[in-house]
Order: structure tokens, then C-alpha cells, then sequence
């Protein structure tokens, strides 16, 4: 078997993820926070699909800014259908009738049969503020469980450097949809959990060849030897992992419609951030840590 | 355990998931668009139906509750959580509610609720609370989203007719029973129909009042309506005004125009409310309706315009509409999506495990069969996310057995004989397998306890998903790799 040197590159793994976290936090702060989708900001979305595919975004724009309600609108990019998403600011009430309104004008501009209603949405200031409310408590009771979970079953050191492996996947996730203007919404929080617990699953495996190998005194003696052995022993089945979920995700990115595009995206990254991460940032952090303060043999 | 009782476990469990499944591939197979249809109809409307067919439908209605059935965004349809105007109430009140008004108001706004939805027609509509102010209102297959919205917030059921004056004329006293209701119907033309005022007495409760006859026809529905308001006169004297959408303005002014002097009814759940008479032509879409009311009764007549007749004033807090369009493509996008992740997915283990390569695409098929099965069990709501938590299953489940077959190659390197190989590298490969799939788990546990409801799909069908391919990829692969070896005397494995 091949034993290739992953942990002698380890200074060039931690600064290429340090570059992406950095240049995803300055992005993020130059555009004052992530890009917030209707779930979490509120909003009205009308989604539409025009018989006329002469029709362009300029002309559905010029019909939304008669209504008086902005001039947000997006092309869903579709080779067959002609379709516009027009979002509005969500008030305090009478958000339907925003809505009303703007099919309304729809309507009159292009012809009721050739203006077809896809999509309408609507999520009020108070159910926004609930949902993004909802999201936090969400995610930091996940996070709870999953250090609890971590501390419970591995020692200290491996516990804290796959909690750490787990928040380098997430920020990462989040650079990405930041250099991507996505939109931060209920699916992509979805999405950022599974990877939380898909990423710490890659690690735990890792980890687990590590503590299985280190028993031996000769190996502990070789510790670097003994860790890059087993993330060697256990790269076929990371890589291999990696590439069945991804070539799932991948589909459903492709084909699985409009709706699903993002949150796939967000998958994507976040399985191929979870990949490296427990390749090259975990069990590389074990190492260095060990450097630092050297860790008792039976302690492992 | 011995392997007949392994293998009879694996043939319960898909025994039990081809029950439960049946139910579902009947209800979509085998009977047709029709026989579905028909578990849409309204109690009033089965009357109609001879007692054979009844007892018919009501078997598939029983069906219905054991399927899989596919969400609003899959088939289209309307999702709506509504709440108390409470900046409305601040004004029509002076005061907000206290919190036993506010659950009283909330119990009759859940009543007239489903009075107006079991009139609509879909198909399991749904009405529930949520928290303390909230109502989820979800409508599956509804196809045109602003006349369920009308409806929902009380406009659509909102009607102008004209009253039938000659036959309203006729009517006696003495043509009416003790309880009112006429004796004789024949007096009745076929194209008219008896209704009755009603006004709301000094305990504000609205009261019959007398019969009055009206036409049939719809001549405008309340969803035409844009806004309603009070406004004073020059005198002071108040009167209610409300301006009417393009298209229902055009309508207004030619009935208007056709009908001046007579009486326009505004009816609202077959009751009439007010009979205002056409004085002239209103082509702008701007009416007024004067008479000789207080102020009050002209505010309760602007906001039954607005808004139908709730005890307190509902605002959407939240809708959700997916045009059958899109639902439709949905469905085609989340069915292809899957089988070509599956096909690549199985493509793959074939082509790297070669033989254990098909042990593991057997136990992704069961993997898959297993949970349809389950989630028909769970009268499971089918959504996009969920078929996407199909999706990431399929892509996770050969996880196991990767993690397996590593093992069992290392240990065959190491020198050990296959059956050995196949015993330690599952033993060796369990504790791994169960902590990895934990971590998922928890994520995906807490997720489901996200109140929204795609989400929630997602997260119950990877978890459900999860833990069946603990169980194939585990007990089922090593029950294909045990009986294998000793059927065929298999000495080397290609894997």
C-alpha cells in the first residue's frame, strides 16, 4: 500500500483554508453579512413563467416598478421557460395584497394566458424573525449535542481538533455562499447541518484508525509515521465515501430543478470541505498539538 | 444468531415494507385520476351518489390515509399561516384582546374556517393552530391560488347579486312556517333563490332579519374588491366606500349601468348583509354606499368588504403557493435527479467492487425499498427536500459497506482466508459504522425539530434513511456475503 506524506504539506493545507476562511470573512463584511433570503429577512416572491420568450427581464422590470414596489428582479436561468422571480420588501400587512397587485399588473401587461403564476410567496416581518430566531436556537442545540457527543467519545485533544474540523468545513460553506451570492434561507441551514454531521462523521473514522494505531509504544514513538498511516489506511474509504455522496449531490444540483440548486451547492462544498478537512486539517492539528505539548501515551 | 433467522428477519422486514408500500403504489398505479378525484368530494356533494359508490369511495378515502402523499410543492397547492391584524383590532377596539377573548375569537376564526374550506373542495385541506395566535392553513391541489385566498380570507364567498324585486314583492307574511321558512317553494323561479338579511341586533350578533329573493347569478365576487373604507360625508354622516380591481371595475360599470334602480345584494356566506340600490352608471371602479347607518354598522360593512366576516381581523403572516406547473416539474426534476444519483451511485460500487460491489447494491435497492416502505407506514408527506434526503440517503448508504469492504481487503492482505476476512472486517468495521452514522443522526434529529415543514422532511427521511442502512448495509450485506461463500465454495472474492 501506497503511504503517501499528507502531513508533510500541512503548512501549505492551513494556509490555503486560512485564505479561503479570510477572504470569505472580508467578503462577508464587505457586504455587511450574508445575503439573507426571504425566510430570514421576510419578503414577497413572485415567481412567473411568460409564454413570450421575447420577453426580458428589463420588460418585467418596468412592470414592477409601475406597481411602486421596487425593482428586484431576478431570470431564473431555464434553456426552455421564460421565468422571472420579483421580490418585494415584506410590510408590516396586507402583504397579499402586494402580491394581488403585482399579478395584477402582470396580467394587464402581458396577457392573462400568457403570464402563468408559479410561485407566490410571502413571509411576514413576525414569522421571519421567528424562523431566523428558530435557525439559532437550531443550530446551537445541534452544536451542543455534537460536543457533548464528541467529548463523550473521544479524549480531549481529538474531541477539540474535530469540533475545530467542523467549524473550518462551515465557514467554509458559508465563503462560498458569500463569493456566490447565494441566499442564506431555511434549505441552506438544512444543509450546513448535514454537513456538520457529515464532515465530523469523515473525521470520527480518521480518528478512530489514529487511537487504533497509536496503542502500539513503537508506533506512539513515530507519531507523525503513525498518523499519516492511518489517514493513509482510511483514504480509500474517504475518498470513495466522498465521491458516492457527491455524485448523489451532483445530481440533484444538475437535475433536480431551480428549487434545490442552492441547497445541493451548499452540500457540494460543504462534503468537499468535510473531505479535506479530515484529510488534511484534523488529524494535522493532532500532530502539531502533540509537537506543542507531547500527549501521554495511555491518555490515548 | 443462526442465518435462517437472519434471513427471516430481512424477509419480515420487506415483507412489512411491501404492505406497507401496497397501499401507496395501488392509490397512484392502479386506480385512475377519477377514482382519485373522487375522495375530494364534499359530504353535500357524495349525497348525490347511490349507496354502492358511496361505500366505493369511502374505501379509497380509507386508502388515502396509509399512502405516501405528496406535498405542495410536489403536486402545487397553498400553504398560509394567518394571524390577527392586531394594528386593525388596535383600531377598531381602542384596546387589544385579553387572552381569553383572543382564544374565543380564535375558536370561532377556526370554525368559519373550516366551514368555508370543507366548501372548497380539495383535497385534504388542512387547518390547524400553531402556538397561541396562529393558524396553519395548507390546501394540496388547489389551482388557482387567489380564489383560495379569497376564499381563506373570506372575499371569495363574498357576492354581488341582484335582488329578484317581482318575486321579493310577492312574498307574505303568512306564505312562512313558524320557523320562517317558506312553505311553498314553487313561488320561487328557477333562476332566483330565498335568502335573508341579516342585521346585526344591539348584542352585535347578526340576526335574520327577512326573506328576501335573489338571482342566481354571480354578477361580481368579493375578490374584485381592493380596499374598503369609512369616510364622512359633507354632513358628517358616514358612509362606506370601496374601490374595485381593473377587471371588476369594467364588470361594475355595465351592471351598474344595466340595473340602475334596482338592488344590489352583498352576500356573504349566503347571507345577505346589505341591499344598497344602484342610483347610477359607476364606471371608475370607485363606489360609495350611503344609507342611513352609524358608524359602527358602516365600519362593520367596510370590513366585511375588506376582509369577510372573521371576529377578529386575519392578516397572512406567511403563504406559501406552488402553481401545479411547477409542482409538476418538480416531481419530474426530483424523481430524474434521483434515478441517475442512484444509477451513478450503483454504476460506481459495480465497476470499483465489482462482485461485493453488487452485495452492496443490493442492500442500496432494500436501503430504498425498505424506507418508501417505512415512510407509507408514516403516512408520510413526500416533499422536494425529502426526495433530496432520498437523494443524500443513497449517496450515504454505501458508506458502510465501503467502510466494510476496506476492512475485509485489508484483512485478506494480511494474509487471513475470506470467510475470516469477511468475519473481522464486520466486527472490526461496526463500532466505526455506528459512531459515523451517530453524528448524522443528531444533526438530522434536530433538524426535524424545525417547525418548518420542508425542512422537517428532509430530515425525517434522512434519518429514517440512515437507520435502515445501519441495518442493510450491516446485518443484510453480511448475510448476502455469509450464505454466498457457502453456497458457491467461494475461496477468493473480487472486491
Amino acid at each position: 500500500m501506497k503511504n503517501i506524506k499528507i502531513l508533510h504539506i500541512r503548512k501549505f493545507t492551513y494556509t490555503l483554508s486560512a485564505v479561503i476562511i479570510l477572504a470569505g470573512a472580508v467578503n462577508i463584511a464587505v457586504n455587511r453579512g450574508l445575503k439573507m433570503g426571504i425566510d430570514f429577512a421576510g419578503g414577497n416572491i413572485v415567481q412567473v413563467q411568460l409564454a413570450d420568450s421575447n420577453i426580458t427581464i428589463g420588460d418585467v422590470r418596468d412592470v414592477l416598478i409601475g406597481t411602486g414596489y421596487g425593482n428586484n428582479v431576478q431570470k431564473i436561468d431555464d434553456p426552455v421557460k421564460n421565468q422571472f422571480i420579483l421580490k418585494t420588501l415584506a410590510r408590516e400587512r396586507d402583504n397579499d395584497k402586494i402580491i394581488a397587485e403585482i399579478t395584477d399588473a402582470l396580467y394587464r401587461k402581458f396577457g392573462r394566458d400568457a403570464v402563468v403564476i408559479e410561485k407566490a410567496d410571502i413571509v411576514g416581518p413576525r414569522i421571519s424573525k421567528y424562523l431566523l430566531r428558530s435557525s439559532y436556537i437550531i443550530g446551537v442545540v445541534a452544536l451542543v449535542l455534537i460536543l457533548l457527543y464528541t467529548t463523550f467519545r473521544f479524549k480531549f485533544r481529538f474531541g477539540v481538533t474535530a469540533i475545530i474540523a467542523l467549524i473550518h468545513d462551515v465557514l467554509i460553506v458559508l465563503s462560498f455562499i458569500s463569493f456566490f451570492s447565494k441566499e442564506m434561507d431555511t434549505f441552506i441551514l438544512a444543509a450546513v447541518l448535514t454537513i456538520i454531521g457529515y464532515s465530523l462523521n469523515d473525521t470520527i473514522v480518521v480518528f478512530d484508525r489514529v487511537r487504533e494505531n497509536l496503542k502500539s509504544s513503537k508506533a506512539y514513538e513515530e507519531y507523525i509515521k503513525t498518523v499519516n498511516r492511518s489517514i493513509n489506511q482510511s483514504l480509500s474509504r474517504t475518498v470513495i465515501t466522498s465521491l458516492t455522496t457527491l455524485l448523489a449531490v451532483l445530481s440533484l444540483f444538475i437535475f433536480g430543478g431551480n428549487t434545490m440548486k442552492d441547497f445541493a451547492f451548499a452540500l457540494i462544498v460543504g462534503i468537499i470541505a468535510g473531505t479535506y478537512s479530515s484529510i488534511f486539517i484534523a488529524s494535522a492539528l493532532v500532530v502539531d498539538w502533540h509537537r506543542w505539548r507531547p500527549e501521554k501515551m495511555k491518555k490515548i | 444468531m443462526n442465518k435462517a433467522f437472519r434471513l427471516l428477519l430481512v424477509l419480515i422486514a420487506v415483507g412489512i415494507a411491501t404492505w406497507g408500500f401496497s397501499y401507496t403504489y395501488i392509490w397512484y398505479f392502479r386506480y385512475t385520476k377519477e377514482d382519485r378525484a373522487m375522495t375530494n368530494l364534499t359530504a353535500e356533494e357524495l349525497v348525490r351518489f347511490p349507496e354502492e359508490k358511496r361505500l366505493q369511495i369511502k374505501e379509497i378515502k380509507k386508502l388515502r390515509s396509509r399512502i405516501i402523499n405528496l406535498g405542495l410543492d410536489l403536486q402545487g397547492g397553498i400553504y398560509m399561516v394567518l394571524e390577527p391584524d392586531y394594528q386593525e383590532l388596535k383600531k377598531r377596539h381602542g384596546s387589544s384582546l385579553t387572552p381569553d377573548e383572543l382564544k374565543d375569537a380564535m375558536r370561532r376564526v377556526m370554525e368559519i374556517l373550516r366551514n368555508r374550506i370543507d366548501k372548497f373542495g380539495v383535497s385534504e385541506p388542512s387547518i390547524r393552530t400553531q402556538g397561541e395566535d396562529r393558524i396553519v392553513v395548507e390546501l394540496p391541489g388547489s389551482k388557482d391560488p387567489n380564489r383560495a385566498r379569497n376564499i381563506v380570507m373570506g372575499r371569495g364567498l363574498l357576492e354581488f347579486r341582484l335582488v329578484d324585486e317581482e318575486t321579493t314583492a310577492k312574498l307574505t307574511r303568512d306564505m312562512f312556517d313558524d320557523t320562517g321558512t317558506l312553505i311553498d317553494r314553487s313561488i320561487i323561479p328557477e333562476n332566483s333563490e330565498l335568502l335573508y338579511l341579516w342585521v346585526k341586533n344591539r348584542f352585535d350578533i347578526l340576526e335574520r332579519q327577512r326573506a328576501v329573493v335573489v338571482y342566481k347569478e354571480v354578477l361580481l365576487e368579493g375578490g374584485a374588491i381592493k380596499r374598503a373604507q369609512v369616510q364622512t360625508d359633507q354632513f358628517g354622516k358616514p358612509e362606506v366606500t370601496f374601490e374595485l380591481s381593473t377587471d371588476g371595475a369594467k364588470q361594475f360599470a355595465s351592471i351598474t349601468g344595466a340595473n340602475v334602480g334596482k338592488r344590489l345584494a352583498i352576500i356573504l356566506d349566503n347571507k345577505i348583509l346589505s341591499m344598497p340600490s344602484i342610483r347610477e352608471r359607476i364606471p371608475s371602479g370607485r363606489v360609495r354606499i350611503t344609507g342611513d347607518f352609524t358608524m359602527k354598522d358602516a365600519q362593520d360593512q367596510a370590513l366585511v368588504l375588506r376582509a369577510g366576516a372573521f371576529p377578529v381581523p386575519l392578516q397572512i403572516a406567511e403563504q406559501r403557493v406552488v402553481g401545479p406547473s411547477l409542482g409538476e416539474d418538480s416531481i419530474q426534476a426530483g424523481i430524474k435527479a434521483a434515478i441517475i444519483g442512484s444509477a451513478l451511485v450503483i454504476l460506481f460500487m459495480l465497476v470499483y467492487y465489482k462482485l461485493a460491489g453488487i452485495i452492496a447494491n443490493i442492500a442500496l435497492v432494500l436501503n430504498i425499498y425498505l424506507l418508501l416502505g417505512i415512510l407509507a407506514w408514516l403516512n408520510f408527506t413526500l416533499t422536494l427536500p425529502g426526495i433530496a434526503g432520498m437523494i443524500l440517503t443513497v449517496g450515504m448508504s454505501v458508506d458502510a459497506n465501503v467502510i466494510i469492504f476496506e476492512r475485509i481487503k485489508e484483512e485478506l492482505r494480511s494474509g487471513k482466508t475470506l470467510s475470516a476476512a469477511v468475519q473481522s472486517g464486520y466486527e472490526k468495521a461496526f463500532r466505526t459504522i455506528l459512531d459515523a452514522n451517530m453524528t448524522t443522526l443528531i444533526a438530522t434529529f434536530v433538524l426535524s425539530q424545525f417547525g418548518s415543514g420542508p425542512i422537517k422532511g428532509f430530515a425525517v427521511t434522512l434519518s429514517v434513511g440512515i437507520v435502515i442502512n445501519m441495518f442493510t448495509s450491516i446485518f443484510v450485506t453480511r448475510l448476502l456475503f455469509t450464505m454466498g461463500i457457502d453456497a458457491f465454495r467461494v475461496k477468493k472474492l473480487s472486491i
